[in-house]
């Protein structure tokens, strides 16, 4: 009794270190001019099938800052000063189409057990960084497949825009009381249940080792998260003007896909808000690659998935493009959306974000994961550039990069303690 | 022909210079019948798999016996495997002779049998989703009706369609906090009030209903409004009501008419009115009823603006053309659902196939409009004139359309009844009234936790029992969320008899033992094979068979495919697809079928929907399914004839020869052929000039990276190339697929040819083996949640070659093999 006391006592006081969202901080702080800057966040998009990579790869040899677009990154022109084109880059990792999902991990799930973070992916790391300062450590919006936890789990993406928005800003149905009482409630029946596990790991040889530890850690994590949520009880979500109805309209979100398709744009406006009400600072959207793409330049009805194994036949190849255009279109209204946005202390959100643009196969219709397709924008490099990384430096070596540029100095990511070298701060 | 010569003799000088040095003794070949294997393999192998070629990447001469090495051992399985489905040599080479093959089996088999070490067990195994879902209704004995406590849990992961299998069945924070949800819910669900809530009448009153029908304003029931469209018309509210003006408001008006969660009566007066009025069919074929009878479906669905909406028809009713029908039926209500009518035979999606409900009283007074008499009506008029604001519109539409339509004559809806007070879900939580907290959580644990409990592990229970008022549900609900309910706990190498009696109910009915498997458990007898294999056919027969068949097979042929498909099928539902599999399938366990049935029969199942699209002569039930004859209809034999599976095995906007092929190999012969290599520097097919998918792939094989694995997958895909993507035939190919004429010849790996997809049954059929043992590999792997090691595999093949009669008996053989059960096989080495 005396023991689990002790335990939640040093929840709540590791919980009541933590400051205040950032906008409510700010007010003060902007009054008194004190010199505070605003967060780094960190916002990854993930499109699912690789690219085409003729129309997508600069040439080998044209690199620095007056580079050649070819057809589809041409879509990045007016913004080329602001973001950065890799080629040459990847894991290194064999795998086909599971090795996809280690793009933001670097790590095979399966190799997760021997890594010292096991196989927890960019976003989840920064969210464990930066997460308790916000009502939301993290988010993933649209589909699964690219957020793992230290323990492997997936993080189950959200895949309908009207459930995130009222996840983000809607008004809870039940009053403050009620629901402080029924984290009480739960936080006292996992303390009974932890109790049980406990009896349970005696019967069990090491064999399940792995499983329990598994099941104790998801139960500290729901701990967590309830404390986390007490601590944010009191502080009514952020009010934003938005047309949610609009979202609700949307008929089946999770498999509709692309062409001027306001699912898309929503899922943007989305992330848009919840950085800009420092709701979250990490976000990971995936987009979407189940469904078929139809629309009305044409191209016939496609499988995107079927799409992307083009077999370099034209009328598929012009199809994809017209996608990959699609994508970049849409991230970079949504640079412009937050290069649109000013933070109290002067920078834009866009300064003040890390944008990672990806994905975790490089070529579709040939399975290759080596060559991703690597764009960067927004917070802590200077862009303008295309890289050719000639695949020296591994991936994670950027991953540890963009961690220290967000001011977290962790000595290694997934195992790899070199930097980035070749891109300034 | 030099050059063939030469090689010849290459390779018989190297055979003959160097005999065992391509065998030598550090390859470990156990001393038994050594030499005769070392013959067969120069005999009938060395040539193509030796240092000279290792066709499909399998190289004999380096192959080592070696037990513990799981590849290795991978191996020795395939040349098995191989050589006794006939697999190997191919056709077209020098075939060991009868007795030549037999020894190298026997030799093998013993090898196999000889390994003592068990297979690795797969750590604890967490309960599925529908595992989770069935347990509780059984642990509560929840009416069927129930709310699903487990609809927002995270889908599970799987591995080619089984979700049983340890390994992906993990455990997340997520996870968790839906656990610690759904055991709130499933606790509240089971209180009642403090007295038995008396029962009343209500009638419902036809003009509300017509005022919701048409939409109109002056009339309060709006909530209707928007759910005309939609198949399903909610009862939510009765008669007694206070008009409101507002248009389209969502106020809640009315008395509800289900004041507590229970047992609710619906009486309804109805009449169809499926034919025209001049008593001819109606013009859209879809939607026609021959002879004017309609199906009406009572539903039970969430109140509107509940955050996960549901929407589960319990009951249906075919009634017959102008005739009055008077039907009476209970149902469970759940909280926040009601009762509501629907036609299950009408699609959401499309307005042409709308068929609309009307009242019997209002029906004389309404004029026919002239410019409407035509028969003929274009989506778009019908679809303006549904959709405009004026009710009069709609009472046209459903009226003077002529549309196939079905009359209410009266409503009455009346309840809560009770069978038992307290119900019976209640009692199975408590108990008796005056039992004590700790006999209720001592009683409720040895059903959730399925074996016997020390108070020390129940001790955290009884302790939070003691903390207020709300102690007691807290601790179930914590006993809910604890992991000796979530986890099957089979950590003995050979199960004691409570861990049999769980995996045998998990396997039989996805869910936990009855009172009946308890008592064997607790007596012991249920390790008695007699015992046992009475209790498999007592499973058997239980209607709680039906989720294995409905798990099962949904797994096993890897449906949940069909979930995410981009389009829908056009006048077909996967429901209706998957219920023809599934009677299917457990007619022939029923039946004690052979497999060759799966592969090619002369019957399937079918309601007249489903035969309609077939185009069958037989017309069954609107919706209930009865057995049909295929004579006529020779394509829809086997379970690949069946459209379920041809669609599934799509991507639902094309077909492919490749995703079809390699369906085929993973799901239904087990041999899932490895991912495309990755990484390989081929060079992109460059298949511009190609204009059929046949030339395509003809092209991709040229590859020889490409054709190792393609000329084993690719010839299947081309059998079921007569299939679109709906999975109904075709003999040219869409136009989003090139055109063309199909063909659906080729030839198997194994080197025999078919002309077509009937000829291509017949060549597995004279490889049932194959399908056979991958039928009980996947059957083992779902119920005992491990995929099968090589170590299992003279179990396997004991269990196969023991094999007498049909799926039936294959379902026997398998709970009393040594992998279900644990117990140590019977030493075949000693003989």
């Amino acid at each position: 009794m005396n023991k689990t006391l002790n335990r939640r006592t040093f929840l709540r006081s590791t919980g009541a270190c933590i400051a205040l969202p950032f906008l409510d901080a700010m007010i003060p702080a902007r009054t008194t001019g004190a010199n505070i800057s605003s967060p780094y966040r960190f916002a990854a998009s993930i499109i699912p099938f690789g690219v085409y990579g003729d129309t997508w790869w600069p040439a080998t040899d044209d690199t620095g800052s007056d580079y050649q677009m070819p057809e589809v990154l041409s879509e990045l022109a007016p913004i080329r000063d602001k973001v950065t084109v890799f080629s040459g880059i990847d894991h290194n990792l064999k795998g086909g189409h599971h090795i996809t999902h280690s793009l933001l991990t670097g790590v095979p799930k399966d190799r997760g057990p021997e890594m010292p973070d096991g196989c927890i992916s960019l976003d989840q790391r920064i969210a464990e960084l930066v997460g308790s300062d916000t009502r939301y450590p993290s988010l993933n919006l649209w589909s699964s497949g690219s957020s793992f936890t230290r323990m492997s789990a997936e993080k189950e993406a959200i895949d309908n825009p009207y459930a995130t928005f009222q996840l983000l800003f809607g008004n809870p149905e039940v009053s403050v009381q009620q629901r402080q009482q029924a984290i009480l409630t739960d936080q006292s029946i996992l303390d009974t249940v932890l109790a049980s596990a406990k009896t349970l790991k005696r019967l069990l040889g090491q064999q399940d080792r792995h499983r329990i530890d598994e099941y104790l850690e998801s139960i500290r994590g729901v701990e967590r998260h309830l404390a986390s949520s007490k601590k944010w009880l009191h502080q009514s979500k952020p009010k934003v003007n938005y047309n949610a109805n609009e979202l609700r309209r949307e008929p089946s979100v999770a498999n509709s896909i692309l062409e001027e398709s306001k699912v898309y744009d929503s899922w943007y406006d989305l992330m848009h808000l919840a950085l800009q009400t420092d709701s979250t600072r990490s976000i990971v959207l995936k987009i979407g690659g189940k469904g078929a793409f139809s629309d009305s330049h044409g191209f016939g009805t496609y499988d995107y998935h079927a799409l992307s194994h083009h077999g370099s036949r034209p009328e598929k190849t012009k199809a994809l493009n017209h996608l990959e255009r699609i994508h970049l279109k849409q991230w970079r209204r949504f640079i412009g959306k937050l290069k649109g946005t000013q933070e109290a202390d002067g920078s834009t959100l866009h300064d003040r974000t890390v944008l990672f643009f990806g994905s975790g196969m490089s070529d579709g219709s040939r399975h290759t994961t080596y060559n991703l397709p690597i764009i960067l924008s927004g917070a802590g490099f200077t862009h303008g550039n295309h890289i050719n990384n000639r695949r020296q430096q591994p991936l994670t070596s950027l991953y540890l990069s963009i961690l220290h540029a967000m001011g977290h100095d962790v000595p290694s990511f997934a195992g790899n303690e070199k930097t980035f070298t070749g891109l300034s701060r | 022909m030099n050059l063939i010569s030469k090689t010849n003799f290459l390779l018989t000088l190297f055979i003959i210079c160097i005999p065992d040095a391509a065998f030598a003794d550090p390859l470990g070949l156990p001393k038994h019948g050594q030499d005769a294997m070392i013959q067969f393999a120069k005999d009938h192998c060395l040539r193509c798999h030796g240092p000279e070629k290792q066709k499909g990447h399998f190289r004999i001469d380096q192959l080592a016996w070696q037990p513990n090495n799981t590849e290795q051992l991978t191996k020795w399985v395939e040349l098995l495997d191989n050589v006794s489905f006939n697999e190997m040599p191919p056709d077209d080479e020098p075939q060991p002779s009868t007795a030549e093959k037999q020894r190298f089996e026997a030799i093998l088999e013993q090898w196999f049998s000889s390994i003592d070490a068990h297979a690795p067990r797969p750590p604890l195994r967490r309960l599925t989703r529908q595992q989770y879902r069935n347990t509780i209704a059984d642990l509560l004995k929840l009416p069927d009706t129930h709310v699903d406590p487990s609809r927002d849990f995270l889908r599970d992961n799987n591995i080619d369609g089984l979700q049983t299998i340890s390994e992906v069945l993990d455990m997340s924070d997520f996870r968790m906090r839906s656990y610690l949800q759904a055991a709130k819910s499933i606790i509240d669900a089971v209180d009642i009030p403090e007295h038995q809530p008396v029962s009343t009448k209500k009638t419902l009153d036809l003009k509300l209903i017509q005022g919701c029908i048409t939409g109109d304003v002056d009339r309060p029931a709006v909530l209707w409004f928007d759910r005309l469209a939609t198949p399903t018309a909610p009862l939510m509210w009765s008669h007694e009501v206070t008009p409101v003006k507002k248009k389209r408001s969502r106020k809640k008006i009315g008395q509800p008419l289900y004041t507590h969660p229970g047992t609710y009566r619906i009486h309804l007066k109805v009449e169809a009115k499926g034919l025209l009025d001049d008593g001819t069919p109606h013009y859209q074929e879809k939607y026609r009823s021959d002879h004017g009878d309609l199906v009406l479906g009572i539903n039970i669905t969430s109140l509107p603006g509940a955050t996960s909406a549901t929407d589960q028809r319990v009951a249906h009713f075919e009634l017959p053309q102008n005739k009055i029908i008077e039907i009476s039926q209970d149902i469970y209500v759940p909280k926040n659902q009601c009762l509501s009518l629907s036609f299950p035979e009408a699609q959401v999606s499309n307005i042409k196939r709308f068929i609309g409900f009307s009242v019997a009283a209002t029906l004389p007074n309404l004029k026919r409009d002239p410019k409407t008499g035509k028969k003929v009506i274009s989506a778009k008029k019908i679809r303006r004139l549904f959709y405009s604001a004026n009710p009069e519109g709609k009472i046209a539409y459903l009226n003077q359309w002529n549309v196939p339509r079905i009359l209410i004559h009266s409503i009455d809806i009346e309840g809560p009844l009770y069978a038992d007070w307290p119900p019976q879900s209640h009692v199975a939580l408590y108990g008796e009234p005056s039992r004590s907290d700790e006999q209720i959580i001592r009683s409720f644990a040895v059903k959730t936790f399925r074996h016997p409990v020390s108070d020390e592990l129940l001790e955290p229970f009884f302790q939070h029992a003691q903390t207020g008022a709300t102690g007691l549900k807290g601790a179930l609900r914590a006993m809910l969320c604890s992991p000796h309910f979530l986890y099957l706990r089979e950590n003995n190498d050979e199960l004691d008899a409570y861990q049999l009696a769980s995996r045998l109910s998990y396997f039989l009915w996805s869910s936990m033992p009855d009172e009946r498997l308890f008592k064997l458990a607790r007596s012991g007898d249920l390790k008695n094979p007699d015992v046992l294999r009475g209790e498999v056919d007592r499973m058997i027969a239980d209607s709680k068979f039906e989720r294995f068949i409905a798990d099962f097979t949904w797994q096993w042929l890897g449906l949940e495919n069909s979930k995410t498909m981009p389009a829908k099928l056009p006048n077909m539902d996967m429901r209706t697809l998957f219920t023809e599999t599934q009677l299917f399938f457990h007619h022939l366990i029923k039946h004690d079928l052979p497999i060759a049935h799966l592969i090619d029969s002369d019957y399937t199942f079918a309601n007249s929907k489903l035969a309609q699209y077939y185009g069958l002569d037989d017309r069954p039930g609107r919706l209930t399914f009865s057995k049909v004859s295929l004579q006529d209809c020779p394509e829809r034999g086997g379970l690949l004839g069946q459209a379920s599976v041809l669609s599934a095995s799509t991507n639902g906007v094309e077909t492919s020869p490749v995703t079809r092929g390699v369906w085929v190999l993973t799901h239904f012969m087990d041999s899932k052929p490895p991912p495309p290599p990755p990484n390989i520097e081929f060079p992109a097919v460059d298949t511009t000039g190609a204009n059929t998918v046949r030339q395509i792939l003809e092209q991709h094989r040229s590859d020889p990276n490409c054709a190792q694995c393609h000329q084993a997958f690719d010839p299947i895909g081309f059998a079921l190339e007569g299939y679109g993507i709906d999975g109904l035939t075709r003999t040219r190919y869409p136009k989003n697929q090139g055109k063309g004429n199909i063909d659906t010849s080729g030839q198997l790996s194994s080197g025999i040819k078919f002309e077509d997809f009937q000829s291509f049954k017949d060549a597995l059929k004279s490889r049932e083996q194959i399908i056979f043992k991958a039928l009980a590999t996947k059957l083992i792997e779902y119920g005992t949640g491990r995929k099968l090691h090589p170590k299992d595999h003279s179990d396997l093949l004991r269990l196969l070659l023991q094999q007498q009669g049909g799926l039936r008996s294959l379902l026997h053989s398998i709970v009393q093999s040594s992998p279900f059960t644990g117990k140590p096989r019977a030493n075949a080495s000693a003989e």
